[in-house]
């Protein structure tokens, strides 16, 4: 025979438990909807073709120290600050090419172009300038390349500024000056070779 | 009471107002007294104007301590290498009647504003700064990119374009070290960069950059760098000579 406080207390506790396991599921329906409430599903917007269009890129060579134009084709979209960030992508994209005079690594080297007034603020990526090469010809060039092909796309742009990962930077890999604003004209430069003449001038 | 304590605060400051005007109204009649006698004594008194020096040249070995620029074959770092290639030219120079200062001799983490510092106090006739690479080839001799016609700073000269009046003497320092490694059959590149501290020298000034001479022979290698060493001994001999700034410009403070 079962004495009667050992039944109360018997039902008690599965009363409680009941309620536990109510107020678990409770919990559980509530996070899930919170958890789906984040959840998007507005479809993305259809990708739209773009054509390929002539851009002017100013490539580097290590080898002689100099800044060339060349023509090149790709598919830029119409937001001015996209399409600079693009055309920079692909500028450095020629760079991590097997054949190219100013080898850099492969990789996204822009985060993103602010385009003011009439100044262009490139954020250049942590990751692109902690695997620059190191040196002043090497940083210079780059730089160059960069301004020049900015300034061909952008002829409104007076001034071009670098960030990285957001934020001001003393040099691009220990040399070229991050911290000064570069004015935005056309880079084309091959070195002019020491001469007698220029020494008495 | 309170009355008299009034008086008292207004006459108080009615003289110092009083004391204060005259002290303003004689300040400038200062210097109408004209001295009565030995009057050619102040118009004769320039500063003495110290000669500048003609042989002292700045070696500023790029990067050091926490810095230790960039990375090299052979395990090797730029601050090595610029270390060691001043320390080579260092003897040469003297040896050729310089006298010679570096920012740095040992392995100090110096910020380029103090090498800058250091260079411009120096009143060095020409400051080189010591750079290596493992891109490119041969010897880049690199001057400041600041724009050549920009007009002439005034006192006090700014600090980011402290160059400017210094950039047609390094102009010439450049051909000149051009030429002499050119004559040493080493391939050069005269360029242009904002590499720090270039725009903030006031001496004429020009960045040295070794790259590998070529697959075989890298910046490491101590024959290289002896042959570079000597032309750029050879180009600065020649720039005292013929391009260096004269010796005491009239009236010119330095």
């Amino acid at each position: 025979m079962i004495p009667r406080y050992q039944r109360v207390l018997f039902w008690i506790l599965i009363g409680g438990i009941a309620l536990m396991a109510a107020f678990l599921l409770h919990g559980c329906q509530q996070a899930h909807k919170r958890l789906t409430a984040f959840n998007d599903a507005t479809p993305i917007a259809a990708p739209t073709p773009a054509t390929t269009e002539d851009v002017t890129l100013y490539l580097a060579s290590d080898a002689d120290g100099s800044i060339t134009a060349t023509s090149s084709q790709v598919a830029l979209p119409q937001d001015p600050s996209i399409r600079a960030r693009i055309l920079l992508d692909h500028l450095i994209a020629q760079y991590a090419l097997p054949t190219s005079a100013h080898p850099l690594q492969p990789g996204s080297a822009v985060d993103d172009v602010f385009l003011l007034k009439n100044q262009a603020v490139v954020n250049l990526r942590g990751s692109f300038t902690d695997n620059h090469p190191s040196g002043v010809l090497v940083e210079d060039l780059t730089l160059q390349s960069i301004i020049g092909t900015l300034h061909a796309a952008l002829p409104q742009i007076t001034e071009i500024r670098f960030l990285v990962d957001g934020e001001p930077h003393d040099t691009l890999a220990g040399h070229a000056n991050l911290q000064r604003t570069y004015p935005a004209t056309d880079t084309t430069f091959k070195p002019t070779p020491p001469s007698e003449e220029a020494t008495q001038q | 009471m309170t009355i008299h304590h009034h008086q008292i605060k207004t006459a108080a400051t009615l003289c110092l107002l009083a004391l204060s005007a005259a002290a303003q109204t004689s300040a400038p009649l200062a210097p109408k007294t004209p001295p009565q006698k030995d009057q050619s004594f102040y118009v004769n008194q320039t500063p003495t104007v110290p000669k500048p020096p003609r042989n002292i040249i700045l070696l500023d070995p790029a990067h050091g301590g926490d810095d230790p620029g960039a990375s090299l074959p052979n395990n090797a770092v730029e601050k090595e290498v610029t270390q060691a290639f001043a320390i080579r030219l260092k003897p040469l120079l003297a040896s050729a009647g310089f006298t010679v200062i570096t920012t740095h001799d040992t392995d100090a983490s110096l910020p380029t504003d103090l090498r800058a510092g250091i260079a411009n106090h120096s009143r060095a006739v020409a400051c080189l700064i010591l750079h290596a690479t493992s891109s490119g080839a041969g010897i880049h001799i690199a001057t400041s990119a600041l724009p050549d016609d920009a007009p002439q700073p005034h006192n006090p000269i700014p600090w980011d374009i402290a160059q400017t009046a210094s950039l047609p003497q390094s102009l010439r320092l450049a051909n000149e070290l051009g030429l002499a490694l050119d004559q040493a059959k080493l391939p050069i590149l005269l360029i242009r960069s904002s590499t720090p501290p270039l725009d903030n020298l006031t001496c004429p000034a020009a960045a040295i950059e070794l790259a590998p001479l070529n697959k075989d022979t890298p910046v490491t290698d101590t024959t290289y760098q002896q042959q570079a060493a000597q032309a750029i001994v050879t180009a600065l001999t020649s720039y005292r000579t013929h391009n260096a700034p004269p010796a005491n410009p009239a009236g010119v403070p330095r």
